[in-house]
């Protein structure tokens, strides 16, 4: 009799637990929109920094979804998401044309750097642009971490290669596969070169004790990093935050992200 | 913030563990007792399910679940019930197998319980009774995959703040911002869960048994 008393409350813990859950689950009334988001932008704080503010006034909310470009445009065209928010404008103009999207809203941008080993950083004050110091790399066979995930600053990196007219096929390319962060980790811990973006490079920046930045450029066109908002026809009422995106409100809140974090205009407003 | 992930892991791992315990001890029960066709290849699958890599897992519950997959229409990708429908696929196997295993001299309780001819609803509650230690450690296997598992999780949970974001998640989450002094503590959290449940469990078997 006695362990049946105990089997019985533990059964009647579990059921407690699950009432109790399911009853979170169903617990908030705003609307919840899933947006699938870049991890770049997303890893910096930017998004849960900017975001509050609009889902308070309008009493939604917001789950980003954090992958790689390649990822969240996949995720969106199967439906799983209602917005998107990535930095590759060929994937939008896919899901433009593809009639998934009306439009799209540009709202920051950052730059891409070179980061690499510091006791390298010498060799490189004489190069003039990105495509030269990825063909130095290439000739020394340096270490180069490459994300090779599909994501825009991949898509970024072999353009430049193709810029500098080298293949990346030396023994020193290694294909991580993983997010910007995690591959951050990887440079890194390898001593080698990355292409990246500033805001997740400089927000990292103190656990990346053997990396610096190698060689930057704002005028260079192939180094621009522009973050693009779009939304699902179906989710009409998301143009709300593509307007949000323009306001004033919007533009205070990146400065004060800035000098937070940064201490200097990393993100930078579209105009 | 922290409170929440921990709120999180339990939502999901606890409803998890229970319905695989519910489904995977009787299946494992039916399994052990009855004799029918391809009952030896079932037995062979579930062995092998028991070790079903946990990413494939929460791949397949990815494309089922996906709005474009056959239970789109539910849209509960990227929410709790998805990760829990991949721990189940993950713990029902381990159960059942543990199941197969644990209920030794089934036979001659069986018999017994003939002899006795005790009949019906009786007759289970028996079973249980008799079965409550190893049913009590198919629960301490479940709950020890649930909380562990990461890669099923992630996929179709999104690791989204405030909703699938549980310990191992937030672990993963942590490692790639390279804030490795956050993860460990997480882990340390995580850890202390674990070793709670199995207190409270191994007290329970313990009270009722020794």
């Amino acid at each position: 009799m006695k362990t049946q008393r105990y089997l019985k409350n533990v059964v009647a813990f579990f059921v407690l637990i699950c009432v109790f859950g399911v009853s979170i689950f169903s617990g908030t009334a705003s609307v919840k929109y899933k947006i699938a988001t870049t991890t770049s932008i997303y890893d910096s704080g930017f998004l849960d920094f900017v975001t509050p503010a609009f889902e308070k006034k309008n009493n939604v909310k917001f789950n980003f979804i954090s992958v790689g470009s390649g990822q969240a445009v996949k995720i969106f065209k199967n439906g799983d998401a209602d917005g998107i928010i990535i930095h590759e404008k060929s994937f939008l103009n896919e899901l433009k044309k593809e009639k998934l999207i009306n439009g799209y809203t540009a709202f920051v941008s950052n730059y891409f750097i070179l980061v690499g080993p510091k006791d390298k950083k010498d060799l490189f004050k004489k190069v003039k642009s990105v495509q030269e110091a990825f063909a130095l790399i290439r000739k020394n066979n340096f270490k180069f971490v490459s994300r090779a995930d599909n994501s825009a600053t991949y898509i970024r990196e072999l353009g430049i290669w193709k810029l500098a007219k080298v293949q990346p096929d030396f023994g020193g390319y290694i294909k991580s596969g993983q997010g910007m962060g995690m591959s951050l980790n990887l440079a890194n811990e390898k001593k080698a070169f990355i292409l990246t973006d500033e805001a997740t490079f400089y927000k990292m920046k103190d656990k990346l004790e053997s990396l610096d930045v190698i060689y930057q450029n704002p005028k260079e066109q192939v180094l621009t990093n522009i973050y693009y908002f779009a939304y699902s026809p179906k989710k009409a009422e998301l143009s709300k935050f593509a307007s949000y995106l323009k306001s004033k409100e919007f533009k205070n809140l990146v400065s004060s992200f800035n000098q937070k974090f940064f201490k200097k205009e990393i993100y930078r407003i579209v105009k | 913030m922290l409170a929440n992930v921990v709120l999180s892991t339990l939502v999901v791992c606890i409803p998890s563990t229970f319905l695989a315990v519910l489904i995977g001890v009787p299946a494992g029960y039916f399994l052990k007792i009855k004799r029918f066709k391809y009952r030896k290849m079932i037995v062979r699958i579930v062995y092998t399910l028991s070790g079903l890599p946990p990413v494939l897992a929460g791949l397949l519950v990815y494309i089922l679940l996906s709005r474009k997959g056959p239970f789109g229409f539910l849209d509960i990708l990227f929410t709790k019930w998805a990760m829990i429908i991949t721990q189940v696929i993950l713990i029902v196997p381990i159960v059942m197998l543990y199941t197969l295993s644990g209920l030794k001299n089934i036979d001659r309780v069986l018999e017994n319980l003939d002899y006795l001819s005790v009949k019906g609803r009786k007759r289970y509650t028996a079973i249980v009774r008799e079965y409550s230690k190893e049913i009590i450690y198919a629960i301490v296997l479940g709950l020890s995959r649930a909380i562990s598992e990461v890669g099923g999780v992630l996929i179709v949970g999104g690791n989204i703040e405030g909703s699938t974001r549980i310990l191992t998640t937030a672990i993963i989450f942590e490692i790639t911002k390279g804030e490795f002094s956050n993860a460990l503590m997480l882990g340390l959290v995580l850890l202390a869960i674990s070793f709670t449940f199995n207190t409270i469990l191994q007290i329970l078997q313990g009270d009722v048994f020794d």
